[in-house]
């Protein structure tokens, strides 16, 4: 198992991020509910690979994504429809359609995996992100560990408005009633598929931004930069990003 | 801020230094990193909403609807769903 520190880094790093992310970290290495401690310690390595793809780059620039058929410099031995996908959410997630969505699903990937796969993308950019804001490299990738996933889907996730299937803010059943606290947002409910993805990733998201409560105090101001400077930071990414959400 | 976000989803090395160098200047060591894991969880979280198609709540569509036109948010949508149909149109 290989720990976050960040004894390198000029700034000192808060110590509740510290600790997320080593979580995350360990997590990661371990199987998860639909791919194994390899499967998933590879995804983040195809993640760090996508950033230096050549057809990615093209894609980037192309009318349409969908245009370039030139294969992706693989970094894994991660099946190709695996790896297509990783590629494109890292180089052009604001185009992603529904139909990129059906069609990935039909290539072969449950929609189970596919939440998986997106939510060790995202814990991957979160995390690596975080350590070229604050100028060290990025991290150690953890060790993959042995073990099966859980093959557990929660009964209540079914499909809505979103693409994926998800659970419903107010049809949660027991065991995932820790998760279904405060008001409704859509974004907490997109990894509810596979329900330790949205746990995982929202403790991340509590330490490197917010925690719900606090997201709605504004009579206290919880970080070093203020609710305004954070959600101006937050929107001018995203638009850079190209999310409509 | 703009600044930062903007090197930290870039390429140049150069500027990002010197936009967490404004930002240390300007409002502390601490600003730093809490800036880059503000930065670090939106480019995450907007590739978890759009690659698993999460819509806006209505209630935030209504109450954003002028800014979201006004800084051309709504064209995203739009394109994303021109790019579909041309997929559709070349598979037939």
């Amino acid at each position: 198992m290989v720990e976050i520190v960040y004894d390198d880094s000029p700034y000192a790093v808060r110590e509740d991020i510290v600790s997320a992310q080593q979580r995350a970290w360990s997590r990661l290495s371990q199987a998860g509910s639909w791919l194994t401690g390899d499967e998933r310690v590879k995804v983040m390595a195809e993640t760090r690979h996508a950033r230096t793809c050549a057809t990615c780059e093209k894609i980037k620039y192309a009318l349409s994504p969908f245009a370039i058929t030139d294969p992706h410099d693989a970094g894994t031995d991660l099946p190709e429809n695996w790896v297509n996908m990783i590629h494109l959410i890292v180089a052009d997630p604001g185009r992603l359609t529904h139909g990129w969505y059906k069609k990935t699903l039909d290539s072969g990937i449950p929609a189970t995996h596919f939440i998986e796969i997106v939510s060790v993308i995202a814990h991957t950019t979160a995390i690596d992100t975080f350590a070229k804001g604050i100028g060290v490299p990025v991290r150690a990738l953890p060790k993959a560990e042995e073990g099966e996933p859980s093959h557990y889907r929660p009964k209540e996730a079914r499909q809505h408005q979103a693409w994926a299937p998800n659970i419903a803010w107010d049809e949660f059943g027991p065991n995932e009633a820790d998760y279904f606290v405060g008001p409704e947002a859509n974004i907490r409910r997109a990894l509810t598929l596979v329900p330790d993805e949205a746990r995982g990733f929202f403790d991340v998201a509590s330490a490197q931004y917010l925690s719900g409560p606090q997201m709605r105090d504004f009579s206290e101001e919880f970080r070093a930069i203020t609710h305004l400077q954070i959600e101006l930071l937050a929107a001018r990414v995203s638009a850079l990003n190209q999310c409509t959400y | 801020m703009i600044e930062f976000a903007e090197a930290i989803l870039g390429d140049d090395d150069d500027r990002l230094q010197v936009a967490r160098r404004a930002i240390h200047d300007t409002l502390g060591a601490d600003a730093v990193v809490d800036s880059a894991g503000v930065a670090g969880l939106f480019n995450a979280i907007d590739r978890i909403a759009d690659s698993t198609g999460a819509p806006l709540e209505a209630d935030k569509a209504e109450m954003t609807a002028a800014l979201r036109e006004e800084i051309g948010i709504d064209a995203f949508a739009a394109r994303k769903e021109a790019l579909d149909a041309a997929a559709k149109t070349a598979a037939e």
